[in-house]
């Protein structure tokens, strides 16, 4: 049944909240086995950066009894799970006393919007592409662009970020060399303001689609070369459809359905690859926030962020899952 | 080499095919899946076209439907009523396709596309092949195939993967049918079913012929099935066609050794003998031996046979065959009759 | 010999992977023979800020490290750290898909759900929590074991595929009947079934582990004190070097890094085309 089909992935989805947060809570006590709160305070005032020494007592304070630090560890447990369940993520080391929570809202939109934009048109175009190179009644020409594509595939983003910043953000200076919007600006809604982040947003976005294009068009390409090998595309030509009726309603058709799941599958990586490509750019989104956090010892933010996450891609994971069977008639989640 | 086809009376053939060969360019060689084959197909009329796998069955169906790719090339003639398909353009091929010729897939199982449903499979050969077709005639004609084929018409809102083995392979006949082609070539429908499905899914193919005077080529290898479904039987070998004639006076008195192997391998229920198979494998067709390609399993083998191609002789009317044996006094049956005489027990009841 | 050069022609992309490899070991061989890596690869050991130049071939960083040198130790370290976690991972995934897959029943469920519910988890930011968490005592040997700890899932998911299809295969019912055990039919007759599969995974958990080794250290989470190439790239980013137009200090790690994944992905389609002769021709 389709309902207790939906019943069974929600229950993998708290599994992977519940997973996610036990591993939150086991590490930081496993690694340190004295307190944590403490002595991470004391290395944060001692590098001298980030917070001042003024809140020291307090914040130590505050998180004793946030975290019930005094009472047996079963019962620490389950008020942790309860809080992260409501995502009460705790405050934030460095930039006492926001919460971790207001931290990942504010650089949410930036990271979702790079993310969001680059992931659908570096798909899109792969996808496309990735079918034409394997179409054997395609242009030649397609066919030599494998080695170009091959060689950015194997490139991890912010390697490409890198280059990118050099030679068009510093030589040719086409595009600012980081951040999110011109140092000095108001963020506000006019279309001025909008222009100029989208500006700051094509650099970002380019290394990301650039470097994760060539590995949809591969992905393609080897699922259609295997689907031209079906009966049903044989049986196709039997039947003599035209070429542009056996390409998208035969080939792409039945190509699409592992592509998508590749997608998914490849979400966590898409993200962790953002957050790198963020880092490189100085770009205000979630994996700055979490560079900074672990440059800054802020132990409440790096957890914080990383439970978040793995939460949203769950989630995420739980949405395609559910709209899969809408491209494959074949899964009906029945028994 | 070939010789003449023999002229027939009766109506003029709907199928002609003239030396087609088929080859293969590969790296090892040429190697020639498909070697000067001619035949000719009456309206109506219901051909068989058996071999062991690897003797170009397969690939002779397709290249009458001119689907043959690269390294593959076809030489030779197919002529389906006036229209050349070998000679044509690509369009002109494509709209011939289950227009002028029709095909019922080997592999039932899997030629349907799995993420369409069955409506659309069958709508797209209406709507390419006669674009004009209004909508609600397109709907009509497919409720109307599905009911020739013994299917109710809500079929047509299921999935591939929501039919059983039989209704997929109803449905292919359902799509050879729809435009009333000449000829369909039949690839071992059955293969993939079980005998009572089979049984069921050849009658239906036989009673559409009949009623829509369809000229059938089946291919299989099933000399059973041969014997009650075909009136014409041809016996292709390493590529090339070792005999074709009648079905009845094909069993009855073969002229190439190969199909008296064929024959006598069939268990029937009056033989209590041993199933007799053939001796050998096909030769791989990149060394191919000389002479007849035959003579390496064929017991009766002379000394010429590895020397001179036999040429293709006839038989009586539409009887023809390339054997060597021909030529010796007695041919075949003496041979026969003759080692039954000396060594009984090697022929183990085989004619009892 | 010439015969291997000869498939070399047919599979040009296990040719192209060997090259650039080759070329890795020349580049590595040539610092070798040139630097005492235990000093040059280090801060202070060269003046600071130096563009490349016939004395400084690949120039200097702003902590007076010597490129060359750093890019010596740094292949090899970040290879290490690669070949580490993945044989790991690899090692710990064949064991537990043959275990599923072999005995199959509740064992095989365990697993199964286990791994289906990792992989949902992306694998580099869980891998962020356990290298923060143990920072302080980071070094080499302890972040390849840390990125170990997630790399078996994948391997386990598709050693326990190819051993369920190898299982129903006639020449393995036929050893079962000759009176074979688990043991002897697990390493007798599986094994040698799945070494060229077994290879060419490798080479998959090895790019796996040296992509989370190059994201951890490019976050601040590797050893800060050692040379290796994730280091590199965390420093140029630190340091803001492109902004300043140091280009080289950038160019050497991109570069090496770049090798080293199309090198990779080569190998790793090259030996697949070797395992799984049905796509031979194909790619």
């Amino acid at each position: 049944m389709r309902l207790s089909y939906v019943a069974q992935r929600v229950l993998l989805l708290f599994a992977t909240m519940w997973m996610a947060a036990s591993v939150n809570f086991v590490l930081p006590r496993l690694a340190t086995g004295r307190d944590p709160i403490r002595e991470r305070i004391i290395a944060e005032s001692a590098r001298g950066g980030g917070a001042t020494n003024i809140g020291i007592n307090e914040m130590i304070a505050e998180y004793r009894v946030q975290f019930g630090l005094d009472e047996p560890l079963p019962k620490q447990y389950v008020t942790y799970l309860w809080n992260t369940l409501r995502f009460d993520l705790g405050k934030s080391l460095s930039n006492y006393p926001k919460t971790v929570i207001g931290l990942i809202t504010e650089a949410l939109p930036w990271t979702l919007g790079i993310v969001t934009f680059s992931t659908i048109t570096s798909f899109t175009l792969g996808t496309i592409f990735g079918a034409l190179i394997a179409w054997p009644r395609a242009p030649r020409v397609l066919s030599y662009t494998v080695p170009i594509l091959l060689t950015f595939s194997a490139v991890p983003f912010y390697i490409l970020g890198l280059i990118l910043i050099y030679f068009f953000a510093f030589q040719l200076k086409w595009f600012p060399i980081g951040g999110g919007y011109p140092i000095g600006t108001i963020p506000s809604f006019s279309l001025a303001f909008m222009g100029k982040l989208a500006y700051h947003a094509i650099l970002p976005s380019l290394s990301m689609i650039l470097a994760s294009t060539g590995g949809w068009a591969l992905g393609m390409r080897g699922m259609m070369v295997t689907i031209q090998g079906e009966d049903y595309m044989n049986y196709a030509e039997a039947k003599g459809l035209p070429d542009s009726r056996i390409f998208f309603g035969y080939a792409v058709r039945n190509a699409m359905l592992p592509q998508t799941t590749g997608l998914a599958l490849s979400l966590g990586y898409l993200v962790a690859g953002a957050g790198l490509v963020e880092v490189v750019f100085g770009y205000p989104g979630i994996g700055s926030l979490l560079g900074d956090a672990i440059s800054k010892f802020d132990y409440t933010t790096i957890y914080g962020i990383v439970f978040f996450l793995i939460v949203s891609l769950g989630v995420v994971l739980f949405i395609i899952d559910l709209l899969y069977p809408l491209i494959d008639p074949r899964i009906t989640y029945e028994q | 080499m070939t010789a003449a086809v023999p002229s027939r009376e009766g109506p003029a053939p709907v199928l002609r095919v003239e030396d087609l060969c088929v080859d293969y360019f590969t790296d090892a060689g040429r190697l020639r899946a498909c070697d000067q084959v001619s035949f000719e197909l009456g309206p109506g009329q219901r051909l068989g076209l058996v071999g062991e796998s690897g003797s170009g069955k397969s690939t002779m169906a397709l290249a009458l439907m001119r689907m043959i790719k690269p390294p593959g090339k076809i030489a030779g003639r197919v002529f389906v009523g006036d229209d050349e398909l070998t000679s044509m353009d690509d369009n002109a091929i494509r709209s011939a396709r289950m227009r002028l010729i029709g095909m019922v897939p080997q592999a039932a199982m899997s030629a349907l596309n799995p993420v369409i449903r069955i409506r659309a499979q069958i709508a797209d050969v209406l709507q390419v092949h006669e674009p004009a077709m209004p909508d609600a005639q397109v709907k009509a004609r497919i409720a109307e195939v599905l009911e020739a084929v013994e299917l109710r018409p809500e079929v047509a809102n299921l999935y591939p993967h929501e039919l059983s083995g039989g209704m997929k392979q109803r449905v292919c006949i359902a799509i050879a049918v729809a435009l009333r082609p000449k000829v369909i070539i039949a690839d071992e429908p059955t293969s993939a079913l079980d005998v009572i499905v089979q049984r069921q899914v050849m009658d239906t193919i036989g009673r559409l012929q009949r009623e829509m005077n369809i000229a059938v080529i089946l291919i299989g290898h099933d000399m059973g099935l041969m014997a009650q479904f075909v009136d014409r039987l041809s016996v292709m070998y390493a590529g090339k066609l070792a005999e074709i004639g009648p079905t009845g006076e094909l069993f009855a008195r073969p002229t190439h050794p190969y199909t008296h192997m064929l024959i006598s391998s069939l268990p029937t229920l009056g033989k209590k003998g041993v199933f007799r198979g053939i001796p050998g494998i096909t030769p791989s067709l990149l060394s191919l031996p000389s002479g007849c390609y035959f003579r390496t399993r064929c017991p009766y083998a002379m000394p010429i046979c590895s020397e001179v191609t036999p040429a293709q002789q006839a038989h009586g009317t539409d009887h023809r065959s390339s054997c060597h044996l021909s030529n010796v006094e007695g041919g075949l049956t003496g041979r026969i009759a003759a080692e039954a005489a000396s060594v009984p027990d090697a022929r183990m009841g085989g004619f009892s | 010999m010439s015969g291997f050069l000869k498939y070399l022609r047919r599979n040009p992309s296990l040719g192209v992977g060997i090259f650039m490899f080759a070329l890795l070991v020349v580049f590595v061989g040539i610092g070798y023979m040139k630097y005492d890596i235990s000093k040059a690869a280090y801060p202070l050991s060269a003046p600071a800020n130096k563009p490349p130049s016939l004395q400084y071939p690949l120039g200097t960083d702003s902590q007076g490290r010597e490129l060359y040198a750093v890019m010596t130790a740094g292949t090899i370290l970040t290879l290490r750290i690669g070949f580490t976690a993945g044989l790991i991972g690899l090692i710990i995934g064949t064991v537990l898909g043959f275990v599923a897959a072999y005995f199959r029943g509740w064992v095989d469920v365990l697993i199964k759900s286990l791994v289906d519910i990792l992989l949902t988890i992306p694998g580099l930011l869980v891998l962020v929590i356990i290298a923060a968490a143990t920072r302080q005592a980071m070094n080499i040997n302890l972040l390849a074991l840390i990125i170990a700890s997630l790399a078996w899932m994948g391997p386990t998911r598709n050693i326990r595929a190819q051993v369920l299809s190898l299982r129903e295969r006639p020449f393995l019912q036929a050893a079962r009947l000759s009176g074979m055990n688990s043991f002897e039919i697990i390493f007798l007759e599986l094994m040698p079934n799945l070494l060229p599969y077994l290879a060419a995974s490798l080479v998959g958990s090895v790019t796996g582990g040296i992509f989370a080794s190059l994201g951890l250290e490019a976050l601040g989470l590797g050893a800060m004190r050692e040379p290796t190439l994730g280091m590199t790239i965390y420093w140029v980013i630190y340091y803001s070097a492109l902004l300043k137009g140091m280009w080289w200090w950038a160019l050497a790690p991109v570069t090496v890094i770049v090798v080293i994944f199309v090198g990779l992905f080569s190998i790793g389609a090259g030996l697949d085309e070797l395992a799984n002769p049905r796509t031979r021709r194909v790619v």
